[in-house]
């Protein structure tokens, strides 16, 4: 199967390379078809692209910072995410160049990707399973739609994206947290260890365990082969990672697939519309515009993925309207556009950890603790449905510390020079339910630069989850409390949808077309050649980061295009 | 030192080098940072800052706050981090200092350092007229301690750790600057 179907300029055509673009690119240029991604970001090359990567401090103009105008023209709402510097800060969108309405007062911090590679290049690595009962919630509590596949359906196909990625972790035997192909995990420190002994004696249904994160501890022949190698305990990822030590579409698929000869990748190449053919009842194609020089092109295919990113995804169906789906390509039910949800956070505890001044460590460990969830899984509460997780480290305060506290001089100086006192954080990742007002539409006034109708978004928190935020705290603190500290500070602050960047549904996968977009092979229902397979198909977002779900579930439908198109039927 | 780029590039290479192909290897951006605005603290007022950056962080066995750099990367901050308004702020509040106490820049380091000191430990309930230094403070320790001599002489700096070990701290042990 190499040569293209002679209708087409492309036997599978893939809208958008991060996450699960990449996986797609990877799965169907393996498997022999030609295949185009198209990105609307600005081209980065792995290791020559990563500008800043390595840079100290001092090397940089602005010793890291991004001026405050700076942000406040162009990075209003990239500057809110984590990682953003003057590192990464070519690695996020200008906000001013896609602006975007938030609706009904509501404030949606959405934070978005400037390059090919997407938020895979951004993401923080955190990679876990859901487990059967995150695939049975919705149907159980009567929140969202039944997801149409189990645990059982993805289980496979976890195993052979955490193969490939490369996850460093520990096995636990937890049923609410299943365990995976794993390579050696990172080590916890003395106060870690000792924290997890006397909180899980006293908690008994709670764990501490380190965080399982897409970083290379010890590379498979495979990974090598892609030119991959170990993680160097930087933490500095989001500026590029020339060792390829964590995974990325840059680092792994997207040369996975390339080597095939199969792939072309085009760059600033704005998809627009998926292209509708009444007489097929098909996509035919897509409509994208080239930024750098607006050029318009269709461009044709036997089977379009749109991978596209959650909201900007949706944002591309919402927009493909013909005279027999005016609403937005296949869209004939309910859930097109609604049914968004991200985590909740902000909720936790702090502590100051007294003793263990002789011990320290060297490397800057690329991932943190985490608490698998417990409320109502081994800790039953009446307060709210479902649960989070959390993460936390204990880490020893460094000069940073100096900076609001009294002293100078020679004794500041030699304060300042030996390690700080340890101090320990956990803060949680709660679940957000399902709601159909949870939503996105296409404004009727405004477009983009490039012609394209801005995306209007009304999504906030609701009384579930502020609840739960509410014993995030709480437990946050009375963990803390049982690990032996006695300086805990809880704190809960304000949040808002769209900053844990786990933009989750909005063309969910169901039974049916009428409530989901999706069918169980994150196939569009109505339109048979038409597959999402990024976080818009979520039916649920459980409490885990959901990258490696993004992940199984493109793997899974490509493995699925591929059996249909040998079949005939695609 | 050894320069990181270069090792960086050069293990690259020992891994097989980056392997991505022509149709990735598309020109990227500059992503160069705009021209530095012209500063706008006076030679008077850059005197008074490099006194107090050295009385805050003073020379050791390793260099202080001017001999890191630190006052011209204050200049800096002022035109490429503050808002206008902030540094607005912080210029008057140096010229307020400055009126008050004219004889500063002249004061022997005895006098300078206990006046200096008598505001810094009443840095959580400045008055109004040493709001300024508050942000004084918070410049010199990033400006020093991100500078080469800061981060890398007085402190421990590992561009490229390899790992995450646990070690013991001995009297020789330097806190990591990152």
């Amino acid at each position: 199967m190499t040569n293209t179907s002679d209708n087409f300029d492309f036997d599978v055509l893939i809208v958008g390379s991060g996450m699960s673009g990449g996986w797609v690119a990877k799965e169907m240029c393996e498997r022999g078809y030609k295949t185009a991604v198209l990105d609307r970001g600005a081209p980065l090359e792995h290791g020559a692209g990563y500008e800043n990567e390595g840079k100290a401090p001092w090397e940089m103009p602005n010793r890291g910072r991004v001026s405050k105008e700076e942000i406040e023209r162009d990075y209003e709402k990239s500057s809110l995410c984590y990682a953003f510097n003057e590192y990464t800060k070519r690695h996020f969108i200008k906000d001013s160049d896609y602006p975007f309405k938030e609706k009904d007062g509501k404030r949606f911090d959405w934070i978005r990707s400037a390059r090919v590679g997407g938020k895979s290049v951004l993401w923080h690595r955190h990679s876990y399973r859901f487990s059967e009962m995150d695939f049975q919630a919705n149907k159980q509590d009567g929140h969202g739609c039944d997801w149409p596949i189990r645990y059982d359906d993805l289980k496979d196909w976890y195993d052979y994206v955490e193969r490939f990625a490369g996850i460093s972790g520990s096995k636990e035997g937890l049923p609410q947290l299943p365990d995976g192909v794993f390579q050696k995990p990172f080590d916890m420190n003395p106060v870690e260890l000792d924290a997890k002994a006397k909180v899980e004696k006293a908690y008994p249904g709670r764990k501490i365990i380190i965080g399982r994160a897409a970083h290379l501890t010890e590379p498979t022949d495979e990974q090598l082969e892609l030119g991959r190698g170990p993680c160097q305990a930087r933490n500095e990822c989001q500026a590029g990672c020339s060792w390829g030590g964590y995974f990325s579409s840059l680092s792994a698929t997207l040369p996975a697939a390339d080597r095939t000869g199969n792939m072309t990748l085009v760059p600033n190449a704005m998809v627009q519309e998926v292209v509708y053919d009444a007489k097929t009842k098909r996509a035919s194609g897509v409509r994208m515009i080239d930024i750098t020089t607006g050029e318009r092109v269709f461009i044709s295919a036997r089977v379009v993925f749109v991978c596209a990113s959650t909201l900007a995804t949706t944002q591309i169906l919402l927009n493909s309207k013909s005279a027999e789906f005016p609403r937005g390509i296949g869209n004939t039910g309910s859930a097109l556009g609604h049914y968004l949800m991200d985590h909740i956070k902000g909720a936790g505890a702090n502590a100051v950890v007294d003793g263990y001044e002789d011990v320290y460590y060297a490397g800057r460990r690329p991932t943190s603790l985490y608490v698998p969830r417990f409320r109502n899984v081994t800790e039953k509460t009446d307060a709210f449905l479902r649960g989070y997780g959390m993460q936390g480290e204990a880490q020893r305060l460094s000069w940073r510390a100096a900076i609001g506290a009294e002293g100078i001089g020679k004794d500041l100086k030699a304060r300042v020079q030996k390690p700080g006192p340890w101090t320990f954080t956990l803060q949680g990742f709660g679940e957000m339910l399902p709601e159909h007002e949870n939503s996105v539409s296409l404004s009727t006034t405004e477009t983009d630069q490039w012609g394209m109708p801005i995306l209007e978004i009304s999504c906030e928190y609701g009384a579930n989850e502020l609840r739960m935020k509410e014993d995030m705290r709480n437990t946050a603190t009375e963990m803390l409390r049982a690990a032996g500290y006695t300086k805990v500070q809880p704190y809960s602050e304000e949040s808002f949808p769209g900053i844990v960047i786990h933009e989750m549904g909005t063309a969910r996968m169901g039974h049916k077309a009428d409530d989901s977009y999706l069918n169980r092979h994150n196939q569009c229902h109505n339109v048979s050649n038409l597959f999402v397979t990024d976080g818009a198909s979520m039916t649920s977002s459980a409490c885990q980061n959901p990258s490696l779900t993004f992940m199984a579930l493109s793997a899974r439908a490509a493995a699925f295009a591929d059996e249909q198109m040998k079949a005939g039927a695609l | 030192m050894l320069d990181r780029r270069q090792i960086l590039v050069g293990v690259a290479a020992l891994m097989g080098g980056a392997l991505l192909p022509a149709s990735v290897k598309a020109l990227h951006g500059s992503g160069s940072v705009g021209a530095f605005r012209k500063a706008t603290l006076s030679e008077p007022q850059m005197k008074a800052i490099t006194i107090m950056a050295d009385i805050i962080i003073p020379e050791t066995d390793t260099p202080g706050a001017s001999g890191a750099g630190v006052p011209a990367f204050i200049r800096t901050a002022m035109a490429n981090w503050l808002l206008k308004e902030e540094a607005q702020a912080f210029v008057d509040g140096l010229d307020g200092f400055l009126e008050a106490h004219p004889d500063f820049p002249r004061q022997d380091i005895t006098a300078q350092t206990n006046l200096i000191a008598g505001i810094d430990s009443s840095l959580h309930d400045l008055p109004e007229k040493y709001r300024f230094y508050r942000q004084l403070k918070e410049l010199v320790l990033i400006g020093y301690y991100t500078s080469e001599v800061g981060a890398a002489e007085e402190l421990a700096y590992d561009p490229v750790p390899g790992g995450y070990t646990i070690i013991p701290v001995t009297s020789e042990t330097k806190a990591w600057s990152t």
